[in-house]
């Protein structure tokens, strides 16, 4: 049975929900602008639901989640998914306990992003929660399947990965998790570009509006 | 629509702009031109009240410079309806500092064009406008030190989301500063991916709108 033309799926509308739900959490939390990023959920072995393309989260509603093929991509419905559908398809593939992706354009992960740096030797609660090492994966465009391969690599043994110039995709065994691993990426890249701040600043504190001040002072045309 | 709707939902938009931090009581500008006719928010524009004045038509001398401005890129961009100068704090860091800032993400190459340019003007400058103009040139936002983001676009929604991933553009290129530098996207893919933006998803936009 083609689990996308039998739409009267057990978990289906919960699963439809519960995307519905986070993407109106991460438009308030600020991870995601507009129409930008997208959430996917799984619902068995064959079939997950994810955003649909182009429509802003504070207009979406559960009926408009697409439910997608996971093996071949084929979609319930008028409305198109997510055009990184491939990504998140390759991701649940690869990693058979993740349920639940997350792809934000999150501030500080996109600027990490953009400098295409791993975090390495990541330690305390933030190794638990995102694993030893944060990934950034080669360029490549978006929606295409160079992303997508290169994001289930990259995200192997973590919970998250960069997309280099783009963003970050973050995983969980349930959507809450997912989320959290959103939170504490976003942190930790904080961090991450603080220290290098300090570190060229010379100083042992970082002080709010310093990295501006800092930039201006060695970075600003003229100098 | 009715022209107090129009003064209503400038009215709104400027609070919504006002919360989000992307323009301050004392700093930045906001318009929008509806069918020819220019809309600012109350209260911004001085003594003149320049509601549902045309696009083309002469304004008060008394008006300030940034209106006359918004009138004449009107006037020049027929694609552009909502106009806003940005103050998000990587933005007027970004402009104080003077540097044309790179596309270092997808979004910012798709929605501000493939690069940010920097224009320096004096108010006094005769040729002050066309300067912006130029500096806006294929793209939906230009930075000018001390003023910051210009930023337009055919719909408010869209104006502030061009706000946004300026902000994040501005913030990306400063904070890779700190990193070693960033790695900007090929002239040729950010392109690409603005013309594909631009037709794909507007397209996309006006069917769901549509339907």
């Amino acid at each position: 049975m083609d689990p996308v033309e039998n739409i009267r799926i057990t978990g289906l509308s919960n699963a439809q929900t519960i995307v519905w739900d986070a993407g109106l959490r991460l438009h308030r939390e600020g991870l995601v602008a507009r129409t930008w990023g997208n959430i996917s959920f799984r619902v068995n072995e064959n079939l997950f639901v994810i955003t649909p393309s182009g429509i802003a989260y504070e207009h979406l509603t559960p009926e408009r989640i697409v439910p997608v093929n996971l093996r071949d991509l084929t979609y319930h419905g008028k409305l198109k998914p997510s055009s990184e559908k491939g990504m998140h398809a390759a991701i649940y593939r690869d990693r058979p306990e993740i349920k639940a992706i997350i792809h934000t354009h999150q501030q500080a992960a996109s600027s990490v992003s953009a400098a295409r740096m791993d975090i390495e030797n990541i330690q305390g609660e933030d190794r638990m929660i995102l694993g030893p090492v944060v990934k950034t994966t080669p360029y490549a465009l978006p929606g295409t399947k160079k992303l997508a391969k290169s994001a289930f690599m990259a995200i192997r043994g973590s919970n998250a990965t960069l997309l280099s110039n783009h963003g970050a995709i973050c995983i969980g065994k349930n959507m809450a998790e997912a989320f959290h691993v959103c939170i504490s990426l976003e942190s930790l890249c904080e961090r991450f570009v603080a220290e290098k701040v300090m570190a060229a600043a010379g100083v042992k504190e970082y002080a709010p509006g310093m990295i501006h001040r800092f930039y201006l002072e060695h970075h600003a045309r003229g100098r | 629509m009715e022209k107090r709707d129009i003064r209503k939902e400038v009215a709104d938009n400027y609070e919504v702009l006002l919360s989000a931090g992307v323009i301050r009581k004392d700093g930045g500008s906001f318009s929008m031109q509806f069918e020819g006719e220019l809309y600012f928010p109350d209260g911004q524009t001085g003594p003149s009240d320049l509601y549902g004045k045309r696009i083309d038509e002469k304004l008060p001398e008394q008006t300030p410079a940034w209106c006359r401005l918004h009138q004449y890129l009107y006037r020049q961009r027929k694609d552009i309806r909502v106009l806003l100068t940005s103050r998000l704090s990587y933005t007027m860091t970004a402009a104080c500092a003077g540097h044309e800032v790179p596309p270092l993400l997808d979004d910012f190459a798709q929605l501000v064009g493939v690069t940010a340019r920097v224009v320096y003007v004096e108010p006094t400058d005769p040729v002050f406008f066309r300067k912006i103009l130029k500096g806006m040139r294929r793209r939906n936002a230009v930075l000018i030190p001390q003023m910051g983001g210009l930023c337009a676009a055919a719909s408010f929604e869209d104006t502030l989301a061009v706000s946004q991933v300026l902000e994040k553009g501005c913030r990306a290129y400063i904070d890779t500063a700190f990193l070693g530098g960033g790695f900007r996207i090929s002239w040729i893919e950010s392109w690409l991916m603005r013309l594909v933006f631009k037709f794909k998803y507007s397209n996309l936009k006006n069917k769901l709108s549509g339907s």
